[in-house]
């Protein structure tokens, strides 16, 4: 790899100095918070208390609730949401399928993407009701009796944030497969056809390693926005949680300790830091798992 | 330089996925059926948000309709020129300059979008093909900023913008889209993943400056990374609601999200059918304009962003 | 005494100065900009701006900030004294908060010496803080009342007289056994238990942290749960979650085809919900509930950096002191007045009802009002209620979906949901 030469320092230079200014300094901002009992209602100086908060919140019980709450919510949605775009992308970038109106359904799985978390909690309210949204009308038809209650228990409002989570997202993640698969160049299929190659064989051969990057990139990417999920149960419950606290994430949590409960900035930060710990373990454990010991910190650097 | 690039392209590579995977005539059928069904889960919410949009309020809450009603006039005066005020009928009051909101908007998110856009691929280009000092040390830096909760840099935000004086303008909205590092990690694996190095190299040869190889080279072979990650950016700000909710107080300055919002102030007098009709005003143009752009878009990921 | 009473004859004989000057200059504060910050928009609708601009002379800056919003939007400009307004404001949900911020003028003292002994107790009381410093005052109480079908009231009590109603609701166990009642004739009493809530809120005797940070779980909020469930379990709510479409729809039923007797309403649900309900104009009537009980309600505090602490207090002042134009005000708006003089003043223009028509029968809902407010006690409210009246519902959803074996179980969950929420109380 070729050394940087003096003009690419100047490249980097607006990336950084931004960054520094409105990333940097917010953050550090939080870091050091997090070691004071700051707090939003006093008007007075904050003062210095070591790692208490840390101690604190490690061994809040509710803390540990948010934390499964996350994962109930992320794991389904990335599942469903890799397979979903995974076929999407393969019928799509399939010549032997030529399906009529791609074009249209390209744009048409994006649509989600495109509105605020506000609208969609107006619309998810509209449809999830369980006397007269379509969702139990459509599922159960007159069969009043069977009609679910989404907002009963904390396992069905997960999976109603799970289910609007991947609706929002799979579509994205379909696009960015099916570029990945595209980038990959002409010569490397024909030579694998030309050797006589399965047609798994050239799948998990060749078309899986080529579009891994993007792979990674969409775990890691959903991994972070699923430890941060906020906007959605925070539109929808605010800080209660919702039903069995079971809506309640990490962010909503750390949101609420910070600017609602006790207003607690200090603490609030902390927390911020944990899910960040939380975020770096799983993102390297990932890592590892699909590239090796020595690829995983080739990529983080 | 572009006559170097012409050997990687191709017009039509739509056989990457193997035969066996999907092709046979029931798998087919049942590609169709899902795609369909997919197609009109994302599809009906907008459908019945347009519906909405035509309806009064009353009518949006006994229950949902797929056929329009015939409010749509009123629900426009009443977004716009405002409600009938209940003291003196002929009086309007409050409607929102939906146009303006429109232009602080676009000028906001399309700006930047073309920020992140440029220096995020100039910033992923120096990290995907050289190496210098710190360059661990600052990619650590941004895959650490990347994990954090994005809510708990409020206040340290808040204390900032206002000690810069940026209350009350769009600098703080645009400016950090500079420093993008989703969009920088995203182009750095595009950049890695399929930038053809020997063209980087050839153009050395040809002795092109690093400055000239990044605009004239990974600029436009970057184009399908970048054009994803943008549209993704460009979404981000366009729908922004706490970002300008701190940072802007003159309603003059309010950005779509916020003018809608407006509607909502007061939960005992919401106007549902003015709301949808905002919301529908907002979001109509850009499933046009996507409609429009993603097929150009999607098919250059393939190809035609490195054709010139 | 001795001290102030000079003090006072000062500034008393300065503001006379200054009203005297306000009147004989006209508009005084020509160029001037106050800027208020609320969360509706009810200062334009109304026309108060209008009145005071023409009034003062002075440009009104309104800025409108969601009220879910309000707060947080609130916190960081008084952190960072930058763009503060120089009037803002605190709904009944979150005012103890904002007064208890300490970033307010306080009314009572020089120069301002705001009266509060026209208003009604509690609309005073919520405007101070714990030290019991008045620091924001409203022009408008919000009481409540059980707004209920008449139509169904003539069929199953064989009345619509709202006396004669009322006395069928007039103890919980009444209210209870006049629900079982409205089930076996197929209707339901409420659309949904938990609306009972700002009944019970507005009913606790104590704040839920006392002066010593012990918490205090007031037993009210049992009698909240027993009542909630009672009412579910005899299936007299029709299990409609509140301010859903169907929750709304409802109300807008006509007469013969409603399924829900009745909705709490404080004033302002008359004149901005029920009377966009045109199916269902007319047919409604008010009696009281076994506890008095308001829900909302805007405060005005001055900002203590404001360099517009003269103008924000004529704003205000005209608002909450100035009865002639407060009753003007009532009367425009059917707003229901915090000040007995005015109410008491305009209370018989609603002889023939409403203006909006929801009431049968032509009650007078300023009648109705009146033996309510003055009965309402706040003394019960804390900077905390916002957010623990919100949890408190959320466990009374799980008690009533059956999560917990009985109520005391759900009292605890309650006081586990809290300490998590302010860990550093006494529990």
């Amino acid at each position: 790899m070729k050394r940087l030469p003096r003009v690419g320092y100047l490249m980097l230079l607006p990336f950084f100095l931004a960054f520094a200014v409105f990333t940097i300094y917010p953050v550090v901002n939080t870091f050091t918070t997090s070691f004071t009992n700051d707090s939003l209602t006093s008007l007075n100086p904050a003062h210095f208390i070591g790692v208490e908060n840390y101690q604190h919140e490690l061994a809040s019980p509710l803390f540990w609730k948010t934390f499964y709450n996350t994962w109930a919510i992320w794991l389904p949605n990335i599942i469903l949401q890799m397979a979903l775009a995974l076929f999407v992308a393969a019928v799509m970038t399939n010549y032997q399928i030529r399906l009529k109106g791609k074009g249209l359904f390209r744009a048409v799985i994006f649509f989600p993407n495109i509105v605020t978390v506000t609208t969609i909690a107006i619309l998810v309210y509209a449809l999830f009701d369980w006397q007269s949204g379509a969702i139990n009308q459509l599922l159960f038809g007159s069969n009043h009796a069977k009609y679910i209650n989404w907002f009963s228990h904390g396992y069905w409002a997960q999976l109603v944030i799970s289910g609007v989570q991947t609706w929002m997202w799979f579509g994205f993640t379909a696009i960015m497969l099916i570029s990945g698969i595209q980038s990959m160049p002409k010569d490397y299929f024909e030579a694998a056809v030309l050797d006589g190659a399965s047609d798994s064989k050239i799948f998990f051969g060749i078309v899986l390693p080529i579009i891994r990057p993007v792979m990674v990139y969409i775990m890691i990417t959903s991994l972070i926005g699923g430890m941060n999920m906020f906007d959605l149960p925070w539109v929808l419950f605010s800080n209660t949680g919702g039903p069995d606290q079971g809506a309640m994430t990490m962010s909503v949590y750390m949101y609420s300790r910070a600017f609602t409960w006790d207003q607690n900035l200090g603490a609030g930060s902390a927390v911020a830091w944990i899910v960040f710990a939380i975020i770096g373990v799983f993102t390297l454990a990932y890592l590892r798992v699909t590239y090796g010991k020595e690829n995983a910190e080739e990529t983080m650097k | 330089m572009s006559q170097t690039t012409t050997h990687t392209t191709a017009h039509h590579q739509h056989y990457a996925v193997p035969k066996s995977f999907i092709g046979k005539r029931g798998i087919t059928i049942f590609s169709y059926g899902l795609m369909i069904l997919l197609g009109i889960l994302c599809a009906i919410p907008f459908y019945l948000m347009f519906i909405n949009a035509t309806r009064s309020n009353n009518e949006i809450f006994s229950g949902v309709s797929f056929l329009p009603s015939n409010h749509l006039v009123d629900n426009f005066m009443n977004l716009i020129f405002g409600k009938v005020s209940a003291v003196d009928k002929s009086v309007r009051g409050n409607g929102l300059n939906i146009p303006q909101g429109f232009l602080n908007s676009a000028v906001i998110a399309v700006s930047a979008t073309l920020l992140s856009g440029y220096f995020s691929a100039m910033t992923a280009f120096c990290f995907s093909l050289y190496k210098f000092k710190l360059k661990k040390i600052l990619w650590g830096l941004i895959m650490v900023v990347i994990m954090l909760p994005p809510t708990v840099g409020l206040i340290g935000y808040f204390k900032l913008i206002s000690g810069l004086n940026m209350l009350d303008t769009y600098w703080p909205l645009i400016l950090p889209a500079i420093a993008s590092p989703f969009a920088v990690f995203f182009i750095r694996q595009f950049i890695t993943g399929s930038l053809p190095i020997s063209l980087v190299e050839a153009a050395r040869i040809d002795g092109a400056g690093e400055f000239m190889i990044f605009n004239r080279i990974v600029l436009p072979l970057s184009m399908p990374g970048i054009a994803t990650v943008s549209i993704m950016g460009f979404l981000g700000s366009w729908n922004n609601y706490l970002g300008p909710l701190i940072v802007l107080d003159k309603k003059s300055l309010f950005t779509l999200p916020l003018l809608i919002q407006q509607l909502n102030t007061t939960l005992y007098n919401r106007d549902f059918g003015a709301m949808y009709m905002g919301v529908a005003l907002s979001v109509f143009p850009i499933l046009i304009a996507f409609s429009i752009l993603s097929r150009f878009l999607i098919e250059g990921i393939s190809s035609g962003a490195v054709k010139e | 005494m001795k001290f102030h009473l000079p003090k006072r004859v000062l500034t008393l004989g300065l503001v006379g100065l200054w009203l005297g000057s306000a009147l004989s200059f006209g508009q005084w504060a020509q160029g001037r900009t106050l800027t208020i910050m609320t969360f509706s928009d009810e200062f334009k609708t109304n026309g108060v701006i209008a009145d005071f601009e023409k009034l003062t002379g002075a440009h009104v800056d309104l800025r409108v900030v969601p009220n879910e919003q309000y707060m947080n939007k609130l916190i960081p400009l008084l952190r960072t004294k930058r763009d503060v307004p120089d009037i803002f404001v605190g709904e009944a949900g979150y005012i103890k908060e904002v007064v208890n911020l300490g970033q307010s003028v306080d009314l009572g003292g020089a120069p301002y010496y705001a009266s509060t002994d026209n208003q009604y107790p509690y609309a005073a009381e919520m405007g101070r803080d714990k030290s019991g410093v008045l620091r924001a005052l409203t022009w408008q109480t919000t009481p409540g009342g059980l707004f209920f079908r008449r139509s169904i009231a003539l069929k199953v009590f064989g009345t619509d007289n709202p006396v004669e109603v009322g006395k069928h609701f007039s103890t919980w166990s009444k209210f209870i056994a006049s629900g079982k009642l409205l089930a076996k004739h197929g209707y339901y009493l409420l659309p949904e238990a938990g609306d009972l809530g700002s009944v019970f809120f507005a009913n606790k005797k104590e704040p839920y942290f006392d002066a010593n940070h012990n918490w205090h779980l007031d037993p009210i909020i049992k009698k909240y749960f027993e009542v909630a469930k009672q009412l579910r379990d005899g299936n007299m709510d029709m299990k409609l979650s509140d301010w859903s479409a169907p929750w709304m729809d409802q109300m807008n039923t006509p007469p013969g085809k409603a399924k829900v007797f009745a909705y709490l309403w404080p004033t302002w649900g008359l004149f901005f919900v029920l009377s966009n309900q045109k199916e269902s104009l007319g047919d409604w009537g008010i009696c009281h509930t076994p506890l008095d009980w308001y829900w909302g309600g805007t405060w005005l505090n001055i900002y203590k950096g404001s360099p517009n602490k003269d103008l924000a207090w004529a704003f205000i002042s005209m608002m909450t002191q100035n009865e002639p134009y407060m009753e003007k005000l009532a009367l425009r708006t059917g707003d229901f007045s915090s000040d007995k003089v005015v109410v008491n003043t305009i209370m018989d223009h609603f002889n023939n009802g409403d203006p909006a028509g929801v009431l049968g029968g032509h009650q007078n809902h300023y009648k109705f009002f009146a033996e309510t407010a003055d009965k309402i006690d706040a003394s019960g409210v804390s900077s905390e209620d916002r957010v623990i009246n919100q949890v408190v519902g959320s466990v009374l959803d799980d008690y009533l979906n059956n999560k917990f074996p009985n109520v005391d179980a759900a009292m605890k969950e309650i006081t586990t949901r809290v300490q998590q929420m302010y860990p550093d109380m006494n529990y």
